[in-house]
C-alpha cells in the first residue's frame, strides 16, 4: 500500500538554488540592464534564487499564469533516451522525483534547470506547475516572490 | 467536451496543442478518427529486469534515476520487431510527441486521454492500463505501459498505430486549489 499522495505545493530549497546566484552580474546596472532586456524581447525566464537580490517590478509583472520559467534541478539518465530524470531538493530535505523530456532541461547534473510554467502568482511568490507529475505525487512548487532574481 | 477531427485540426492551427509528427492534415483519413488522433509507437522498448532483488519504493528520492537501471532497453527498427510475450509487460512510448501548454488567461487550455484501440485490443494486447491522463502542461513523447494478455505472442513494429489520444478542453485555468495551501506553515506550506 502507497503511502497518501499529496496533491500540495512545495517551496524550493533555497541552499539548491543559490548556487545560480554565483553567475549574477556583479554591477546592479548590468542586472538591471539583463532585466529591461529580457523584457523588451520576451526571452523565456530563468529563475534564480539568490536570497540577495529581487525581480524588478517590471519583470514580476510579466509573471502571469502561462509564463515559461527556469527552476534549479538535478538531472540524470531517464528511461527514454528522449527523457531525462529530474530531482528537485525541498527545504525539509525531502526531494521531489519526475522524469521529463529532455526539451525542457537546460544544463546537466546538479547544474540543470527545468522549465516550468508559472500557474500563480502575487506579491509574495509565485507557483510553478511542473511538466509532470512527481513519483511524491505533487506538481506543483511554490517560489517565494522576494528570492526571484530572474536571468 | 471531446474535440472532433476537425476541432483538433483547428485547435492546433491556432497553437493550442501540438501533436507532432502527424501524417497527414486531411480529417477523413489516418490518423484521425471521428473524435480522437491514432499515434505510432516509437522505437524504443524497456523491459524490467526480472528476479531483480529489489522491491520499488516511491519514497525514494532517487526513484526517477533507479528505474532505468533495473530496465533494460531495446530499440526496434522496420526490420527488428519486439516480440511482446504473452503476458509480459514493457514501457514503451509514441513516435509523436505532444505539448499541451499551460496558456494565458482567457486562452483555452486543453488536456488528452490516451486509449487503446480496439485491433489491438482483440489481440490482447494492453497499450495503457493505469494512467491515461495527459495533463495540461505536458510536452513530450506519451509513455505507454503495455501488456500482452493474449494467449500467443505479439510482434510490435515501431510506426505501427499504437494508441489513440483524445483531446478536451480544460475548464478554467489549471492552477492549485486554495484549500491546498491553508494552513500549512511547513516546506510545503506558506512562506513566511
Amino acid at each position: 500500500m502507497f503511502g497518501v499522495i499529496r496533491e500540495r505545493a512545495h517551496a524550493l530549497d533555497m541552499d539548491a538554488c543559490a548556487r545560480y546566484a554565483d553567475a549574477m552580474p556583479e554591477n546592479p546596472e548590468d542586472q538591471q540592464q539583463s532585466d529591461e532586456s529580457a523584457a523588451k524581447t520576451g526571452e523565456k525566464l530563468e529563475i534564480r534564487l539568490a536570497g540577495k537580490a529581487t525581480a524588478s517590478a517590471q519583470i514580476r509583472a510579466r509573471l502571469t499564469k502561462g509564463t515559461k520559467v527556469w527552476i534549479p534541478c538535478k538531472v540524470s539518465e531517464g528511461m527514454f533516451s528522449n527523457e531525462s530524470a529530474v530531482e528537485i531538493s525541498l527545504p525539509s530535505g525531502e526531494k521531489l522525483s519526475l522524469y521529463v523530456d529532455k526539451s525542457l532541461i537546460q544544463g546537466t547534473g546538479d547544474n540543470a534547470k527545468l522549465r516550468v510554467y508559472v500557474v500563480e502568482s502575487s506579491d509574495k511568490e509565485i507557483t510553478v506547475l511542473l511538466p509532470s507529475e512527481s513519483f511524491q505525487g505533487s506538481r506543483w512548487v511554490r517560489v517565494p516572490q522576494s528570492e526571484l532574481v530572474l536571468a | 467536451m471531446i474535440l472532433s477531427n476537425q476541432a483538433i485540426l483547428d485547435a492546433m492551427d491556432q497553437g493550442a496543442f501540438s501533436i507532432a509528427p502527424i501524417e497527414g492534415r486531411d480529417p477523413s483519413s489516418a490518423p484521425f478518427n471521428a473524435s480522437a488522433i491514432d499515434l505510432r509507437l516509437g522505437t524504443e522498448v524497456l523491459i524490467p529486469k526480472k528476479n531483480y532483488p529489489v522491491a520499488i519504493d516511491l519514497r525514494n528520492p532517487g526513484i526517477a534515476g533507479f528505474l532505468h537501471q533495473i530496465s533494460d532497453r531495446f530499440t526496434m527498427n522496420d526490420h527488428q520487431p519486439f516480440t511482446l510475450e504473452k503476458n509480459e509487460f514493457v514501457v514503451t512510448n509514441t513516435l509523436e510527441r505532444v505539448s499541451f501548454p499551460i496558456r494565458e488567461e482567457g486562452q483555452q487550455c486543453y488536456s488528452a486521454r490516451v486509449e487503446g484501440k480496439s485491433s489491438l485490443a482483440r489481440c490482447g494486447i494492453l497499450v495503457h492500463f493505469t494512467a491515461p491522463t495527459i495533463h495540461a502542461g505536458f510536452e513530450g513523447p506519451i509513455t505507454l505501459e503495455m501488456i500482452n494478455m493474449s494467449a500467443h505472442s505479439f510482434l510490435l513494429f515501431p510506426g505501427m498505430y499504437i494508441c489513440q489520444l483524445i483531446i478536451e478542453e480544460v475548464r478554467g485555468l489549471p492552477i492549485a486549489a486554495p484549500n491546498q495551501f491553508s494552513g500549512q506553515t511547513g516546506p510545503a506550506g506558506i512562506v513566511p
